[in-house]
């Protein structure tokens, strides 16, 4: 990401006693370079309820003994956040992060989401309305996406001049459907799994375990950042956010992502139900879907930026198609 | 000894000392400018840790504890304690801020009810304790111009206590001996109060320091302001208006001017009762002004 100079509130400062030589913004970081170190202030969009859970997620974390994560800088009277206006601000010492250099990011993240969800993974006493709940609200979004596609579909169907970029989707349109009913056909399976063994699990997910969330320190170690989105859910959450984000770089290969899945296991062995679920997850067009929505709403990217985005996502979507079903080949029946 | 608080400060707190400013006092850390406080008492430092750490608002800052590296709001120093505040100096505006003003007077008010450091929550001494505190039985000193106030002082006393007595059901807040305006300074546009060490008194003695002080550098119209802010934030009606007007009648220029007396020899006497008849001027003024701000509000509250 391009950084911009920019201003911070000084009230901010003033509770680290950071006197900047330089600030740079990177989004809704800053780059605070100080004589006393770099510093990287974040501006979130947490409510108090979030700041909570995110600030109990790093107390957990450093109780386990998990130092892959960078730890959060307390203001000078021991405060772990500062608020104004209205928003809460947090820092961390500075690490750097350039998603384009040799640092083996998806094999990091793989080992250490295996490690976390390991370390935090709890048997939940089996309830079939909260099972019930997650497959109706799983089905029903599956559904309504579907659904939004087809609209899509009708829509463009109707117009006299086809755009490319309709003419690309149309052209997809039957597989991707194809692919989204088998999506669904494996949140059946993961229900009646569920309810078979009645058994299911949690651990703690980073909530978007992906490139931009890693950065490494002077001696190219790497940490997780940002555990804003973390919550108590399925693994497969975690797993399913990073085979999605992996797939989008050069290094993915279907063999690679089986290596990595084989690498998570070792670390925290899956449950069958847990695969079908991870399927349903990473078949289903979601990536497409998103596109979609990025066409409709959006005046200023070009078609051709449009349909070379459209097309980068279905190839995605086919490859993640194929992995899954070189894993899900592995389930004993 | 100063020698040793630099070391101890490098090594227990995440800044780096570089100079004292005032030796023992203040210093110059790569961190800014800070004040190094050192304790005696236990009680008396957590009385003042708890005060700043509940005062500090989005919009009201203090001198709070700064943490050392342990995350511990105080050092082991000798047989005592020591605790590492900012320091600041630029002052916080008077004039068109009384609110900001009133809403730290009110805060301090508020909490010193809620912190309990004394058991007795309540006003004890009776009038003869009184009479001696304030030194309004030293006609020994054979000063014409003190001896002639000393029967008004009296007065005044037993003012002071008809009105303890009315409102001895109230509790009374805890606050610093000593409030003033030039602890309240400026950072980022907000006011910083720099609190002190001293150990808290039952009484509404610092607001009435404060209100004296706030009075001599701004004007009537100012002060009112300001007592309609503290009233904003600790409602002042019901008692506590009175409670502040008998601490203002209590004769303290007669105790100040006894204490200067007997510590100081005879070529200032005439410039220590100058001080003092200024001082029982200025108070008579400001007596006159709050009874009429407090019968003000009594009458809007009767409408």
């Amino acid at each position: 990401m391009k950084a911009t100079s920019m201003s911070v509130d000084g009230i901010i400062l003033y509770y680290y006693d950071l006197f900047p030589e330089k600030i740079e913004s990177y989004g809704r970081v800053q780059r605070i370079t100080t004589k006393r170190g770099t510093f990287a202030l974040k501006e979130t969009t947490m409510n108090k309820e979030q700041m909570d859970w995110f600030l109990h997620c790093m107390d957990r974390l450093n109780e386990l003994g998990y130092d892959h994560v960078v730890p959060l800088t307390l203001t000078k009277y021991g405060d772990p956040y500062v608020i104004a206006k209205n928003r809460y601000f947090y820092v961390t010492r500075w690490y750097e992060s350039d998603s384009r250099s040799s640092f083996p990011y998806e094999d990091f993240i793989i080992d250490e989401l295996g490690k976390l969800h390991a370390n935090t993974v709890k048997a939940q006493s089996f309830s079939e309305d909260v099972i019930k709940d997650s497959f109706n609200g799983l089905s029903r979004r599956f559904e309504q996406r579907q659904l939004e596609m087809e609209r899509f579909t009708e829509l463009a169907e109707r117009q006299t001049y086809i755009s490319p970029f309709e003419l690309r989707y149309l052209s997809q349109f039957h597989k991707m459907m194809r692919i989204a009913e088998e999506a669904k056909q494996k949140v059946s399976e993961w229900y009646k799994g569920c309810e078979e063994h009645k058994r299911y699990r949690s651990a703690l997910c980073h909530g978007r375990p992906f490139r931009g969330h890693v950065v490494q320190d002077g001696l190219g170690e790497g940490s997780f950042i940002n555990f804003e989105r973390a919550i108590l859910d399925t693994p497969v959450r975690d797993l399913a956010y990073f085979f999605r984000t992996a797939a989008q770089y050069p290094e993915w290969s279907e063999q690679r992502a089986i290596e990595w899945l084989d690498r998570y296991e070792s670390h925290l062995p899956l449950l069958p139900e847990e695969k079908v679920l991870l399927a349903s997850y990473l078949k289903f067009p979601e990536p497409v879907f998103s596109t979609i929505q990025l066409y409709q709403g959006s005046s200023d990217i070009s078609q051709l930026e449009l349909v070379r985005k459209l097309d980068r996502k279905l190839n995605v979507m086919k490859s993640l198609d194929r992995f899954t079903d070189q894993f899900l080949y592995t389930i004993p029946n | 000894m100063s020698m040793d608080i630099l070391e101890l400060i490098e090594k227990h707190y995440p800044l780096k000392p570089l100079r004292w400013k005032h030796k023992n006092e203040v210093l110059e850390t790569d961190a800014g400018t800070k004040r190094v406080r050192i304790w005696t008492d236990e009680r008396t430092m957590t009385w003042h840790f708890n005060w700043r750490e509940q005062l500090e608002s989005n919009t009201l800052l203090t001198d709070r504890m700064i943490r050392t590296l342990d995350a511990n709001w105080f050092l082991p120093f000798e047989d005592h304690f020591l605790t590492l505040h900012d320091e600041r100096y630029e002052p916080f505006p008077k004039h068109s801020h009384e609110q900001t003003w009133g809403m730290l007077l009110g805060k301090l008010l508020s909490q010193g009810i809620e912190q309990p450091i004394y058991e007795n929550e309540h006003f004890s001494e009776t009038r003869e304790q009184m009479v001696q505190q304030y030194g309004v039985d030293r006609s020994d000193l054979n000063i014409p111009i003190l001896n002639r106030s000393l029967p008004e002082a009296k007065r005044r006393i037993r003012t002071v206590e008809t009105i303890r007595n009315r409102y001895r059901h109230l509790k009374i807040p805890s606050l610093e001996p000593s409030i003033l305006t030039h602890q309240g300074k400026r950072v980022h546009g907000r006011l910083f109060w720099q609190g002190g060490n001293e150990p808290p008194e039952r009484s509404m003695h610092g607001l009435c320091d404060f209100l004296s002080d706030w009075r001599l550098a701004t004007d009537t119209k100012s002060m009112y302001k300001l007592l309609d802010a503290i009233h904003d934030h600790f409602p002042l009606e019901g008692g506590y208006d009175q409670l502040l007007a008998a601490d203002l009648i209590a004769p303290r220029e007669v105790q100040r001017c006894v204490r200067r007396l007997d510590s100081t020899d005879d070529h200032s006497v005439s410039e220590i009762l100058d001080q003092f008849e200024r001082e029982w001027e200025s108070n008579r003024t400001l007596v006159e002004e709050v009874c009429r701000w407090i019968e003000h509000r009594a009458k809007k509250v009767v409408r």
